[in-house]
């Protein structure tokens, strides 16, 4: 089997699970109840619309999408898979690319997660608001989704490969990173989720605003301390790969 | 037995679970602090005590626990399947039992989490803190609030797990039911900290203990139902979900707790005692063609029963109408109704009473109801208009504790009567205190009073009372004793005295020779302040708060601007704003239209008086945040396209019309009065509104009047 068939086998047996069905169907429901019920209202009084409504509703639903993830990510760490890898390692392929193989599976799976949450936003902008200018909220998904994904990503796969038990661990903590107001918990720079930029934000522009369109600006310091959780997720997942696993 | 002693050994060896009870301590211990560290403003430096230490430790470290718990829980139960030791252990024990005994080792594992966490923050409050412990206050929220949030995580995912059989589906689960608890207004559903933000020093856990008890007793049902259900569907043996209940449903004492549960799950949660949908009075519903004259409550306070019973007695001039609409308060009973003397048929409905009246002039209407006070359904602990505790009662007249007549304000409304509560109590009545009966173990509190409105409460506590001597007026001052430390150094009745002269010098005389201005402490259960008639009541965080705040008196020059400095001028600035509704809603009826309202005056005067007392710069702090709230919602997407307000649902519609008004109430109004003070000068401003209050003084007042007398237009005022 080349690489690519691999892959393909490697995503449909994460996707095509009953596992995984529940944990969409779970998805769905949050997302419906986000939109109907707190992004429908517009985030701090601007429209249902905005950039900064759409950026507070990729807050709300980044704690679910990741927690998803670190599920599958359990499957790689399972007893089951740990037991079949002996075997696997017995042929010839290097830890390396099993490794790379199943984080090139995660990270499509992600893709293929957040898009549910993403395309019912889209869906139910178009129906209720007839607006379809989706173009614009791309840079927010991506800044917002993808540093957090890479970093948990990176520290996901280095608890699981020291003990799948903490890969659990990692979930409710997660969760809550994501859905807990943790601005004056955790350290202002410690923003997996960017939250505490948002928050922030909101402050300086929303509060005592002198008009109705404001738009949500991302500063170069938040955009380099997205790009510092890509480096060290990026840093954590080669650390993976390429450490050599006790016999 | 054995199996139990065994089990909880094996889960000492893993040593995962020393770690669980170790994170259990942290978080309870983290969670002393817990009310600085939210965005709670009004909690913000109060003083700790039993109270507030215990309840902010078991509110973090519930949230974080109950998770880790109910991982740690299916992560154990799942332990077999995923070692695929499962057939192995049941072809020598049963292992439905085992999974029991499994469980139970967990409980008794959260039985010392909560020990020690109990113990650790004694410990810290005793010797880092050096504050006499309560124990008390440690056994209620450990073991009411802190524990069964472990003991549900904990059925609530092994019945998930049992149910679905995987760890995965019944975690997320957990985590869906987590969320909705933490983010839940219904106290029903927040069984993981509950939904008080603090417990109340002055009034004790008794006035909402009683919820949190609820909805422990809800949570025991709905969590041993999910538990009942997850082993009515135990997989057994190789058997798939339906094989494997057709066995389980062969057990007569398991459907029997699943139809228990089941029955007082449901009961528990329809037959709900202490809430209702608090119904507001809306101007529209006033019937004009009756007026109010006359209003005589006899009202005796059973505190151990949490219960009033009394009649009140209700003078009406009917010009034409047949019937009278009351609203009512749902927890109250009626015993009957009289009308002129006869004893008549009504309608009740939901929240209301219809009396039919017969086509005479002079009407009267007698009352006697009883019952326990329902307080506000999303309101529970945060904003409670009306409770009756052990030590302390608080009635709000928007609770409808005394029926409210859906009628027209006469120019003048006699009131009379008496409240009955237990001796050791201080009850402050509104009006004039004519006289005290002691009656067995009561006390009856003699009333009168006249008016032009009839909004009276009934407010009670174990005080010390303090007559505040100001010029030739005495000012009533209830507080607690526990509170007079603080009182005394932050010289609060000083300010209050300065209040009064600034209101006198500027406005024009205190209302009434005969009804003295009493003000009394409240718990925080119901936030901020209020005023009914001559009485007005502080909640307990305003005279309540941490000793560091001392040095904000004796440190005048201090050059450090920190947020004790904030927190203390929004205390000073709502006391100054319930004395200034002395003049404004009390003493002149400011007719309500919006922006225009009792309200708006009220804010200007405790801003004029802060500025007076402390100068611009922190009188314009208060002006900014008005300014910024204003222009915020003007520039609110939905308020600027209301042709986009039938997209939502009528109950946000509600709550942004309601931010709407407020925001003009309390915001703008004050905003438009400084652009009047700026247009005539602030000499000729304060001169036109002593003229106002002469003139309106025991009257209604319109914003037209009130342009017109004060030679403002409306344009003048306008705030862009």
């Amino acid at each position: 089997m080349n690489n690519i068939n691999l892959l393909k086998y490697e995503i449909k047996r994460m996707i095509i699970s009953k596992k995984y069905l529940y944990m969409i169907l779970i998805l769905i429901a949050f997302t419906y109840d986000s939109l109907t019920r707190l992004v429908i209202g517009g985030y701090y009084g601007t429209a249902p619309f905005s950039e900064w409504t759409y950026t507070f509703f990729i807050q709300l639903i980044s704690s679910l999408v990741m927690s998803i993830m670190i599920f599958m990510m359990t499957n790689i760490f399972n007893e089951k898979e740990l037991r079949a890898r002996k075997i696997l390692f017995s042929a010839p392929i290097p830890q390396s690319k099993y490794y790379m193989l199943k984080i090139a599976g995660l990270v499509v799976t992600f893709i293929l997660t957040a898009l549910v949450p993403i395309i019912m936003s889209f869906i139910y902008y178009k129906v209720l608001f007839d607006y379809s200018q989706f173009i614009i909220f791309g840079k927010y998904i991506i800044w917002f989704l993808i540093p957090t994904f890479i970093f948990l990503l990176g520290v996901g796969m280095v608890l699981g490969k020291t003990s799948s038990k903490l890969l659990y661990g990692l979930i409710p903590m997660a969760f809550l990173l994501g859905s807990m107001n943790t601005s004056s918990i955790l350290p202002l720079w410690l923003d997996i989720f960017g939250q505490h930029f948002f928050e922030m934000s909101t402050f300086a522009e929303l509060f005592g605003r002198t008009s109705q369109n404001i738009s949500f600006d991302l500063s170069s310091d938040f955009i380099y301390s997205r790009l510092v959780f890509i480096f060290l997720g990026i840093i954590l997942l080669v650390y993976t790969c390429f450490k050599r696993e006790k016999e | 037995m054995d199996l139990l002693k065994n089990e909880i050994k094996l889960m000492f060896k893993s040593k995962l679970i020393m770690l669980l009870i170790l994170v259990s301590c942290v978080a309870v211990t983290i969670g002393i602090n817990s009310l600085n560290m939210s965005n709670d403003f009004d909690l913000f430096y109060i003083r700790r005590s039993s109270s507030t230490i215990a309840f902010g430790a078991v509110k973090f470290g519930a949230s974080i626990s109950a998770l880790l718990f109910g991982l740690f829980t299916v992560l154990a139960l799942d332990k077999d399947k995923r070692k695929r030791s499962k057939e192995i252990i049941g072809s020598n024990i049963d292992y439905h039992k085992l999974m029991i005994i499994r469980i139970l080792a967990i409980v008794f594992y959260e039985v010392i989490a909560t020990i020690i966490g109990m113990m650790a923050v004694i410990a810290i409050q005793k010797f880092v803190f050096s504050i006499p412990v309560n124990i008390f206050y440690y056994l209620f929220n450990y073991w009411i609030i802190f524990f069964p949030s472990l003991l549900f995580s904990t059925l609530i995912v092994s019945g998930l797990y049992l149910l679905t059989d995987s760890l995965d589906i019944s975690f997320i689960t957990l985590g869906v039911l987590f969320v909705k608890s933490l983010t839940s207004n219904n106290y029903l559903f927040t069984w993981v900290q509950t939904n008080l933000d603090i417990i109340s020093d002055f009034a004790g856990i008794q006035p909402v203990g009683k919820t949190i008890i609820y909805n422990r007793l809800l949570w025991i049902f709905i969590s041993v139902l999910i538990f009942g259900v997850g082993l009515l569907f135990k997989r057994r043996y190789e058997f798939h979900l339906k094989e494997s209940f057709f066995i389980n449903v062969k057990s007569r004492a398991l459907i029997i707790l699943v139809v228990i549960a089941v029955l007082g799950s449901g009961f528990t949660y329809i037959k709900e005692p202490y809430t209702m949908e608090l119904i507001r009075n809306m101007e529209n519903d006033i019937d004009e063609n009756i007026s109010l004259t006359g209003l005589r409550p006899e009202i005796v306070f059973d505190n151990e029963k949490g219960e009033i019973y009394g009649r009140v007695l209700y003078d009406f001039i009917n010009k034409g109408s047949d019937s009278i609409k009351f609203h009512t308060n749902e927890g109250l009973s009626i015993d009957y109704i009289k009308v002129n003397g006869e004893e008549i048929e009504y309608n009740r409905t939901k929240g209301e009473v219809e009396v039919f009246i017969p086509n005479m002039k002079e009407i009267e209407i007698m009352i006697s109801y009883g019952g326990k006070v329902k307080t506000d359904k999303n309101g529970v602990g945060r904003g409670m208009p009306g409770y009756i505790s052990k030590d302390s009662i608080y009635l709000l007249e928007n609770s409808n504790w005394i029926f409210r007549p859906l009628v027209k304000e006469g120019d003048s409304i006699n009131i009379s009567g008496y409240y009955s509560a237990p001796e050791y109590l201080t009850v402050v009545v509104p009006g004039r205190l004519i006289g005290t009966e002691i009656e067995g173990q009561l006390k009856k509190w003699i009333f009168e009073y006249n008016s032009h409105t009839a909004d009276i409460g009934a407010f009670a506590g174990r005080y010390e009372k303090h007559e505040i001597s100001f010029e030739d007026m005495n000012i009533e001052f209830y507080y607690s004793p526990r509170h007079k430390e603080y009182v005394q150094n932050m010289k609060i009745e000083e300010y209050i005295k300065d209040m009064m002269k600034y209101y006198i010098e500027n406005i024009g005389d205190y209302y009434s020779d005969i009804y003295p201005l009493k003000i009394a402490e409240v718990a925080l259960y119901k936030r901020g302040g209020h005023s009914s008639e001559n009485v007005i009541t502080i909640s307990e965080n305003m005279l309540n708060r941490d000793k560091n705040m001392y040095s904000l008196i004796e440190d005048e020059n201090t050059q450090y601007r920190g947020m004790d400095i904030d927190v203390f001028m929004s205390d000073l600035s709502l006391i100054a704003h319930e004395i200034a509704h002395q003049w404004w809603g009390t003493g002149v009826k400011v007719v309500e239209d919006s922006p225009w309202s009792s309200e708006g005056l009220a804010q200007y005067f405790s801003y004029k008086y802060i500025q007076s007392e402390f100068g611009d710069m922190e009188s314009s702090l208060f002006l900014s945040r008005w300014e910024s709230r204003v222009r915020e919602l003007n520039n609110y997407y939905y308020l600027n396209n209301s042709e986009m307000l039938d997209k939502i649902n009528e109950k946000y519609r509600k709550s942004l019309e309601m931010e709407k008004l407020q925001s003009e109430l309390y915001y703008l109004m004050p905003i438009k009065l400084l652009k009047g003070e700026e247009v005539l000068g602030e000499k000729e401003f304060l001169k036109g509104i002593e003229k106002v209050y002469k003139n309106y003084l025991y009257k209604d007042l319109t914003y037209e009047e009130f342009l017109k007398e004060m030679n403002l237009s409306e344009e003048a005022m306008e705030f862009e």
